[in-house]
């Protein structure tokens, strides 16, 4: 049996209360020892890009020829969006409508991402001494990331859209019909609090609502993959694919302004 | 020596738990180096080195997640003198012993993080929370067993 022996007693009370400061403490020293993990976080994101080519070489070799098709369809595309945009330019001079402001974004590579199973966040390899600040909104090209949630000289951590600690208001681009995007730590995320009567659909694109004022209105977030009642058979719920592949993100931007 | 190759180990799997093992990731759950680390370091080294050995472990994981406090910078510690203690009654010199200590403790330690977590406000579903809580344990002593041979080599 496990015996405490008195003269332990100051000696553990000290321990403990050390280990206790030191618990509380690491939310002010995790930016310094972040910046002294920088560079060996590069290398290694290196070596993980590396390895990734070779696991998933058969994978993107197929993904290689059919994009290049793609690529081929999508070109000539182009070309007809370059006459309709230059169009549209004129008629909107013609209109006096005011052009939408675009964001004022800086790109960050990914270092790192969360050792934990229960949070999902990143490490990007820019901090404050590149404007960056607690709070603002994270994007890739294709939709939102999340948002940064801390911020060292040469670091910053992104909270994901899929962490559980994240809720993005958010709309149903066809419909209006407003929900909560959160994170649900995997691949897909949940919208809560459909109206039961919402006429959501599969492949339905969801994009911020702006109404918080955090996220800027109009990112795209994902689309439906499903839809379903809650338990409680008073709202809907909809599974979105997220528009950006969280798992692999190499590059975000970080919206300044 | 002993104490540097464990140190300069400690340092690698880190570095290689928050990017290379995000490819290795089954269901979005990739395996808990950190806590392996923990359970070896207990069994391997004697007391006052290896509870160093733990705060360590625990400091770098808290610095590299985001919580708003240490939770296993004061967790493993715990786990280390347990495991000690339990060392005393059991041997954990057979690998599927020793595994499914480690399987109880990641099991433990996961309800434990997890009830601070949600103490603290986000609310992480039952089904997540079942799928991350298996797979993670399961995972983890699969790649233990696979590792502690070698880690006993050390010994």
């Amino acid at each position: 049996m496990f015996k405490f022996n008195k003269k332990f007693i100051i000696p553990f009370t000290i321990s403990f209360f050390l280990l206790f400061v030191l618990s509380f403490s690491i939310p002010r020293t995790r930016p310094f020892v972040l910046e002294i993990l920088k560079s060996p976080l590069i290398i290694f994101n290196f070596l993980k890009r590396e390895i990734t080519a070779l696991v998933f070489f058969h994978q993107n070799y197929y993904e290689n020829e059919k994009l290049s098709k793609q690529s081929d369809v999508l070109k000539s595309k182009l070309n007809e969006l370059v006459e309709f945009k230059s169009e549209n330019e004129r008629l909107n001079k013609l209109l006096s409508l005011k052009q939408n402001s675009l964001y004022k974004v800086t790109a960050a590579r990914v270092i790192g991402r969360d050792p934990s199973n229960w949070a999902s966040t990143v490490i990007i390899d820019k901090g404050s001494n590149s404007g960056f600040k607690k709070g603002m909104v994270v994007i890739h090209y294709y939709g939102l990331v999340g948002r940064v949630s801390e911020v060292g000289i040469t670091t910053s951590k992104i909270m994901l859209v899929n962490d559980s600690n994240m809720g993005v208001s958010s709309i149903v681009q066809k419909n209006r019909q407003e929900g909560l995007v959160c994170g649900s730590l995997g691949g897909s995320l949940i919208m809560k609090y459909l109206p039961k009567e919402s006429d959501i659909a599969v492949s339905d694109v969801v994009i911020t609502s702006g109404i918080t004022g955090i996220f800027p209105k109009g990112l795209v977030i994902g689309t439906v993959n499903s839809v379903g009642y809650e338990f409680s058979g008073l709202s809907k719920y909809a599974v979105i694919k997220p528009a950006v592949d969280l798992n692999a993100l190499e590059e975000v931007l970080v919206i300044n302004q | 020596m002993k104490k540097i190759k464990f140190l300069l180990i400690i340092l690698v799997s880190v570095l290689l738990q928050v990017t290379v093992l995000n490819i290795f990731s089954i269901f979005g759950v990739k395996p808990d180096i950190f806590i392996i680390l923990c359970f070896i370091c207990s069994v391997i080294f004697k007391q006052k080195t290896a509870l160093g050995f733990s705060i360590l472990i625990g400091f770098l994981k808290d610095t590299l997640t985001v919580s708003s406090f240490g939770i296993h910078t004061f967790l493993f510690p715990i786990i280390c003198l347990s495991l000690r203690h339990i060392k005393k009654n059991v041997s954990l010199d057979n690998d599927f012993i020793a595994g499914f200590f480690l399987l109880i403790y990641i099991l433990v330690c996961d309800v434990l993080v997890n009830f601070i977590i949600q103490s603290y406000g986000p609310h992480i579903s039952i089904p997540v929370f079942f799928r991350v809580f298996l797979l993670e344990a399961i995972y983890s002593t699969v790649i233990f067993l696979s590792l502690y041979k070698h880690f006993k080599i050390i010994r």
